[in-house]
């Protein structure tokens, strides 16, 4: 199955959204960004290394906690969000736009795990709004 | 009559013999080549503790403002003055160790040792000395690879680094064990660009591999570079550097390079063989569970045997081998309950086995983790990275390591280490109650975490299957 053509949550709370170019953003959700608080590092892969669906490509740290992230689909890391100014800061206030974490590659079949739309990633987490 | 026990090596093992030795009533000699102490007081533990906690301070006023402390004014650190207070420490402990020395009694001679026959040692300008027993401490050296042109400043070991006197801009640090990594986090303090070039896929690829990725992790946090994986095969100079050429190709330019690549045991010009003694491939001295040697009344303790290079590992040893020679009988030491200090950033505290360890060696076993930035202390001192994580036989509950790395996790292991002499289970260390607010309460949620039921995270098991480790 392709990548959806609109951004698209896997469980672990990464999301990705396709770009005209081919190229697709990575980050975080909304729900696991206001879990996290304040984020203070993000462990990034090398751009160049290939990401797997289900399997974390590195780490994010916030002042509570250190969790896996976990690739949403398949693919290759083309640009990291790393050095671009106030990165940590934009996973925080708009996890789900200006706040990604990876550009990439993705794979032709990005991976056999359910990707969500936003409506059903929600409903999941039991957010009814 | 007293016995006499002639030590040759005044290190953490032989002064430390020798004291022990009066201490039970025997008469020491103490010979040393070059200066009390040791590779730990001179040229190891102790002065690379001074930078480490002048590192330290550093980092704590960088981030006052974070404390709501104005610091007014810029914060530089002065590497000669760095060094100049690690030498008024070293000469201050190293006054104590000779007033212990004088204090009890031994007597202290001055010169290169090597055997002279049965129990006799002969000392350049001094004659022979002949002792009861002969304990050999005489340390290791920095291994210094034929194949690098090391010149004691642009290709150097540990040892030449003391004696800089200035920092390079940049440096390729050759090794990625304990004092690689050590180094690694004192000079990017300093502001030094760090590549650590090693052989392993990790830095220190002997600890847990949890601690290593915390570990990791911190490296890139501050910029250190870890390109791990194959071997470093030639250093040349290049302009006014150096390239360190790796295995597959790859090069790494840096305005100096330190070699840490191991250390190797003291033993040239001892003449061992005339004592009928006969060493292992790096020069090791090859010793019994009582330190004893091949050769009747000579022992050996210490970096010499090769066996387990720490200080406190050769302290150990030197008394097991005096209470040995004087007939204490001695139980022999368990390796395996030798705690491992690393003074990196944050610092590391292990003891026993590791997880891949212990798997590798059949045993079933549970683990239990937390990550120190859950406790209320860390979270006071910002001191937010960091794990402790138990090891257990699943069976049997019995604590099998544990390994900190956080703040003061050098000190903080020791509680592991006396509850594992004894034998503890988990349950005995989730039992045990600890101080709040605490760096040492991340034993109590890592045992708990054993089983699934730390307190301070989300449960992973519930209450009703008990705290039962084969479960």
């Amino acid at each position: 199955m392709p990548l959806p053509p609109e951004q698209s949550f896997h469980a672990e709370h990464l999301w990705v959204r396709p770009l005209p170019d081919g190229s697709a953003l990575v980050g975080i959700s909304s729900y696991a960004a206001e879990r996290l608080g304040e984020v203070v590092y993000v462990d990034y892969p090398r751009p160049g290394s290939d990401i797997a669906q289900g399997t974390a490509f590195g780490t994010i740290e916030s002042s509570k906690v250190v969790s896996d992230l976990v690739a949403p689909v398949d693919g290759h890391v083309l640009e990291t969000s790393e050095g671009i100014d106030q990165s940590l800061a934009r996973v925080n206030a708009d996890p789900e736009g200006e706040g990604w974490i990876l550009r990439i590659r993705p794979a032709t079949e990005p991976g056999p795990e359910p990707l969500f739309t936003a409506e059903q990633y929600r409903r999941q987490l039991g957010d009814p709004g | 009559m007293s016995k006499h026990i002639v030590v040759v090596g005044g290190g953490p093992a032989g002064y430390v013999a020798a004291l022990h030795a009066t201490s039970l009533g025997a008469r020491a000699t103490l010979i040393e080549a070059d200066s009390l102490g040791g590779t730990c007081l001179n040229r190891g533990c102790i002065p690379t503790k001074t930078l480490v906690a002048a590192c330290s301070l550093l980092e704590g006023i960088r981030s006052a403002a974070g404390f709501g402390i104005d610091i007014q004014g810029g914060v530089s650190a002065r590497w000669p003055a760095m060094l100049a207070n690690a030498t008024r420490v070293v000469g201050g402990m190293k006054q104590g160790v000779r007033a212990l020395l004088s204090q009890r009694g031994v007597e202290l001679v001055s010169g290169h040792a090597r055997l002279h026959g049965e129990r006799t040692v002969h000392v350049d300008g001094h004659g022979s000395v002949h002792g009861d027993f002969v304990l050999l401490c005489t340390g290791s050296r920095p291994v210094r690879p034929k194949a690098f042109p090391f010149d004691g400043r642009t290709v150097c070991t540990s040892d030449d680094l003391l004696q800089w006197d200035s920092l390079p801009a940049s440096i390729a640090i050759v090794g990625d064990g304990v004092i690689a990594c050590e180094f690694a986090f004192i000079l990017n303090t300093l502001g030094v660009a760090v590549t650590i070039v090693g052989a392993s896929e990790r830095p220190a690829a002997m600890l847990d591999l949890d601690i290593s990725a915390v570990l990791g992790r911190e490296m890139r946090k501050k910029g250190i570079r870890f390109l791990g994986g194959a071997p470093v095969e030639q250093i040349v100079a290049a302009g006014d550097g150096v390239e360190v050429r790796r295995g597959g190709g790859d090069t790494v330019k840096a305005e100096r390079a330190l070699v840490c690549v191991g250390r190797s045991p003291n033993t040239e010009g001892l003449q061992l063989e005339a004592a009928g003694l006969a060493v292992g491939h790096r020069g090791e001295i090859f010793v019994d569970p009582f330190m004893q040697t091949c050769a009747a009344g000579i022992y050996a303790a210490g970096d010499v045997t090769g066996r387990v290079t720490l200080a406190h590992a050769a302290s150990a040893q030197a008394r097991l081998a005096v209470e040995h020679m004087l007939g204490h009988a001695p139980a022999p030491i368990d390796d395996a309950l030798i705690p491992t200090a690393v003074f990196t950033a944050p610092e590391i505290g292990c003891v026993g086995l590791t997880e891949q360890a212990a798997r590798a060696a059949g045993i079933e076993v549970r683990t239990g983790s937390f990550d120190t930035r859950g406790l209320g202390k860390a979270q006071a001192m910002g001191a937010l990275a960091g794990l402790t994580k138990v090891v257990a036989d699943a069976d049997s509950g019995r604590v099998l390591g544990v390994h900190i790395i956080g703040a003061h996790a050098s000190d903080m292991v020791h509680e592991a280490v006396a509850a594992m002499q004894y034998g503890a289970s988990v349950d005995d260390l989730v039992a045990t109650i600890r101080a709040h607010p605490t760096l040492s309460e991340g034993l109590s949620e890592a045992a708990e975490d054993v089983f699934g039921q730390a307190t301070h995270k989300p449960i992973a098991r519930p209450r009703g299957e008990r705290h039962a480790l084969a479960a």
